[in-house]
């Protein structure tokens, strides 16, 4: 009773009625479907497989004969040419299936890739001869971009320089491999390419497709990498990034304040190229930037800034590193900083962690090292303990201690560094063999000169004057010569007070280097010294302070006499050795030197223009409405026209009463008789050339049979007389069609030009009338045909204009000509 | 003097340019396209020189060389065929006893003055 209750059977899935027949329907469709996807794949499979046998054979059969084509030679044999011009001819046939086309294509492209050298040049010019190179044309026109893709590639693949023009508009295309491949392509294909690419790309240039290119440009024969610091301002910042990278490889540093400017970039990957660009020139003036911009980085590129520091640094930057040590809590920031300390300055930083502080020596007391010996010889001789190292014997040193000892170094390093600058030269020796010293501002001259100009970097390194027995001596010097000044380097003259006149204006302009040559000095015996003489200065490099003048020049070429007038410069101090030496103020009132005499004979100042030397302001000329125009008509002729002006131009002569206008005219006609008579001259040496000149024969040269053929059926209509060497040249060529064509040719030729000598004989006799003179264009057109137009008859005129009418002129024959032969050429 | 020269390369568009190139200064060409041709070859014909690529079907150029001078011990003259960048490769070769070898894309001609040196060494 309990167990029907708790336990109801209930069928929880009702199974379906289905009728087996049905079932039978269904099981059999399946098998059905199934045998179809099987016979299905079993053909594709198939057909796949007979059509790659298919391709295999088909490059079988190819090989030889391209074979053939690439090692023909112009020097083989007789059989050897005809078999090769069978095959020629064999492979146009061949080429007339698209299939075999697109096969013989894939055989030239792989081929490409394996062979080198001259087999490779003949191998592209096949390429071309066979017009392969229309296919891939073809390609580029398709909507579908791996086929486009597959053009591109193959156009650059065999070197089709025509195609650059189709290729570099697929730059900037909205499909990333076309784009890509065309990138590719417009660097391979011509020198020029990357500079376009540089200039036009908008798209990212992926890591990637940046080593294709590198790769590209390296492989490149010839290659002269152009200047790309013009790419350093692009808009788009992957350029930027490249060209730095191409500045780097190709080592130009010729672009300083743009890579020092880049440091500032927003993007870390440029920041970090121009820091590395930095750190491999040695750019030493990048060291403020990179300082400034230090704080607000990221540990990569703080790493790479103080990487940059430990080759460019001086002793002057340990201040900066040290804050860095102290300030910066990133562990490898830190490292770097402390190495970059011991890079500038070796053993600054000495290994602190870890180091046993309290070591005692347990050696055995009989022996005696030879450390100890040392220590102890040494001993007496060490008096100032408080700067050495502490030896390991002593008490321990604790790490404030250790960091209060390299503070010291420190200071004292950078003290020691600025007394070495500020130190004056006290070399009492004889430095008459020393070179001329220049400043330490101008260590990177070298690499790159300064374009700047400023006034606070005139820098004079006096050299002490060593003058034996000069008492009561005068130092005269020879005059500097203001033609000696060289721009090019720098001495310091900071220490120099400047003497100016009383009217002065401060120099805004900044100046850079200026340099007064030394060339020697003399010292003459038993002269006295007079402070109001003017002293010669050979001897010396003077350099300025602070310059001031009436003016503000340009540049610092534009300083002239009146500019450096007033500039007078004062000696600070001339130690002299030997016995004596002058009185203090009387070396000075000797050296203050009066520049004006110095640099420039011309004493001349600059006077203010007074009343009469003012400048005469011409008064205004107003024209009237017609001679504006003519003026402005004038103007157009004078920029637009040329020698086929002149008639014009010598009517309005005639015509005009203007004289300003009449000026003008004569101006303009000056000019063009000059460049008529320039135009007349060449134009001569043209016609001399022209007349030598045989299209026919050059377009022979680059042509294959069947288009000399077409070009020997429209020799007739086009040519002279000149031609019937080529033709009879041509009767003995290889190819028996053309010795057969070029033999009827000649033939027609030959009567062609008898029956023309026969009417030229005929018109010889009759002089043209007077009232057809006028026919200037129809005599050019009888003189071109050998016919001279003052002895054509009245009759034979009307003919002839009736007859051009009727017949093409020659120009126009030879235009029909050519586009024939386009059409040809163009299938 | 016609040479026996064996082509050992599975590229035949390539082998067929070099043995027409080496047939036309008349030289006996015979072209394997794989290792196991190459044995084949070796067990019957014994040819004044071996050039071979070093990446083959069955049996690699490095493979060939050690073959020919450890198990056929045959002193026959052997350059290799490699690819930009196998150097590696060429190097094993070398020290297995290649005697010299030429890298893709190269010229015909090239290989040619490289065997006729081999021959007359």
């Amino acid at each position: 009773m309990l167990r029907t209750i708790t336990h109801i059977p209930r069928a929880l899935i009702t199974a379906p009625k289905i009728h087996t027949d049905l079932l039978w329907d269904l099981s059999l469709l399946f098998v059905g479907l199934a045998l179809l996807y099987f016979i299905f794949i079993f053909y594709f499979r198939n057909k796949i497989t007979s059509k790659s046998k298919k391709i295999a054979q088909k490059k079988k059969d190819l090989s030889p004969i391209i074979s053939e084509f690439l090692f023909f030679e112009e020097e083989s044999s007789k059989d050897e040419k005809t078999n090769y011009i069978q095959l020629k001819i064999e492979i146009r046939q061949f080429l007339k299936d698209t299939f075999n086309r697109r096969i013989l294509s894939e055989v030239l492209l792989d081929l490409s890739i394996d062979v080198s050298g001259k087999t490779q040049k003949s191998l592209f010019k096949l390429y071309k001869e066979l017009d392969l190179h229309k296919d891939a044309y073809k390609k580029l026109e398709s909507w579908r971009w791996e086929i486009v893709s597959k053009g591109i590639l193959e156009l650059t693949q065999m070197q089709v320089t025509e195609s650059y023009g189709f290729i570099t508009k697929r730059i900037n295309d909205k499909r990333a491999t076309i784009r890509k491949q065309a990138e590719i392509a417009t660097v391979t294909l011509k020198n020029e390419g990357i500079s376009y690419f540089l200039d036009t790309t908008r798209y990212k240039i992926s890591e990637w497709q940046q080593l294709k290119i590198l790769e590209v440009l390296r492989n490149k024969k010839d290659f002269n990498p152009p200047k790309f610091k013009q790419w350093l301002t692009s808009n788009n910042k992957y350029v930027v990034l490249f060209s730095l990278r191409l500045i780097k490889h190709y080592n130009q540093n010729d672009s300083e304040l743009s890579i020092i400017e880049l440091v500032k970039h927003k993007n870390t990957q440029i920041k970090q190229e121009a820091i590395q660009c930095i750190k491999d020139f040695g750019f030493k003036n990048a060291k403020d930037t990179l300082k400034l911009v230090f704080w607000n980085c990221s540990t990569d590129i703080k790493i790479e800034i103080l990487s940059a520091l430990s080759e460019i640094g001086q002793e002057e930057d340990l201040l900066f590193l040290n804050q860095i040590e102290n300030k910066e809590r990133n562990f490898y920031v830190k490292s770097k900083a402390l190495s970059t300390i011991n890079c500038i300055a070796p053993e600054t930083v000495m290994p602190t962690n870890e180091i046993e502080q309290n070591i005692k020596h347990n050696t055995p007391k009989d022996i005696i090292t030879p450390e100890q010996e040392n220590v102890e010889e040494k001993q007496p001789e060490i008096t100032n303990l408080e700067n050495k190292p502490k030896s390991m014997d002593d008490t321990p040193i604790t790490p404030n201690e250790i960091h209060e000892i390299r503070q010291q170094e420190l200071v004292k390093a950078i003290t020691t560094a600025e007394e070495a600058q500020q130190k004056p030269i006290e070399n009492k020796e004889n430095l008459d063999f020393l070179p001329i010293v220049t400043s330490a501002q101008n260590k990177n001259a070298s690499k790159k000169p300064t374009t700047e100009k400023r006034t606070e970097d005139i820098v004079v390194n006096f050299q002490t004057v060593v003058a034996p027995n000069i008492n009561n001596l005068p130092v005269v010097f020879s005059t500097v010569d203001a033609k000696k000044i060289n721009l090019s380097t720098t001495l310091n003259l900071n220490f120099l007070p400047i003497v100016t006149s009383k009217k002065t204006k401060k120099i805004t302009q900044e100046i850079n280097p200026l340099l007064l040559e030394v060339n020697d000095y003399e010292v003459v015996k038993n002269t006295v010294l007079d402070a109001k003489e003017n002293l010669e200065l050979d001897f010396l490099p003077v350099v300025f302070d602070e310059i001031k003048e009436n003016k503000e020049p340009n540049s610092i070429l534009e300083i002239d006499d009146a500019y450096i007038k007033n500039i007078i410069t004062e000696v600070d101090e001339v130690e002299i050795s030997n016995q004596n030496t002058l009185d203090e103020n009387q070396l000075e009132d000797a050296f203050e030197i009066d520049l004006s005499n110095l640099f420039f004979e011309n004493n001349e100042t600059v006077k203010e223009p007074d009343s009469e030397n003012e400048f005469k302001i011409p008064k205004a000329i107003f024209y009237n409405q017609r001679d504006l125009k003519m003026l402005a008509h004038l103007e157009d002729l004078n920029e637009l026209g040329d020698a086929r002006e002149i008639p014009l131009l010598e009517e309005y002569l005639k015509k005009e009463k203007e004289a300003s206008i009449r000026d003008r005219i004569i101006e303009i006609l000056e000019k063009f008789y000059k460049e008529n008579s320039i135009t007349n001259s060449t134009n001569k040496e043209v016609v001399v050339n022209i007349s030598d000149y045989s299209i026919i024969e050059e377009l022979f040269t680059n042509c294959d049979t069947e288009s000399k053929l077409i070009l020997l059926d429209e020799i007739l209509t086009v040519s002279s007389e000149k031609e019937v060497p080529f033709l009879i040249k041509l009767t003995k060529d290889e190819d028996s069609n053309v010795r057969k064509k070029a033999q009827q040719c000649l033939e027609q030729l030959q009567l062609k030009i008898s029956t023309t000598k026969i009417e030229e004989e005929i018109s010889v006799h009759e002089p043209i009338p007077l009232e057809f003179a006028f026919l200037e264009d129809y005599n050019a057109e009888l003189h071109k045909n050998s016919i001279k137009p003052s002895k054509i008859t009245n009759n034979q005129i009307e003919d002839g204009l009736a007859e051009q009418k009727k017949e093409p002129s020659f120009l126009e024959q030879f235009y029909s000509f050519s586009n024939k032969l386009f059409d040809k050429f163009n299938g | 003097m016609a040479k026996k020269i064996l082509l050992a390369d599975d590229d035949e568009l390539l082998v067929s340019l070099l043995q027409f190139r080496l047939k036309k200064e008349g030289h006996e060409v015979t072209f394997v396209s794989n290792g196991k041709q190459v044995k084949e070859y070796l067990d019957t014909t014994i040819p004044d020189v071996i050039v071979s690529d070093i990446m083959m079907p069955y049996f690699s150029g490095i493979e060939l060389v050690d073959f020919v001078r450890n198990d056929l011990k045959l002193a026959i003259p052997i350059i290799i065929i490699s690819s930009a960048g196998n150097e590696e490769n060429v190097l094993s070769a070398f020290e297995l006893g290649a005697n010299d070898f030429i890298s893709k894309p190269f010229s015909p001609t090239e290989l040619l003055m490289r065997i006729t040196k081999e021959l007359t060494k």
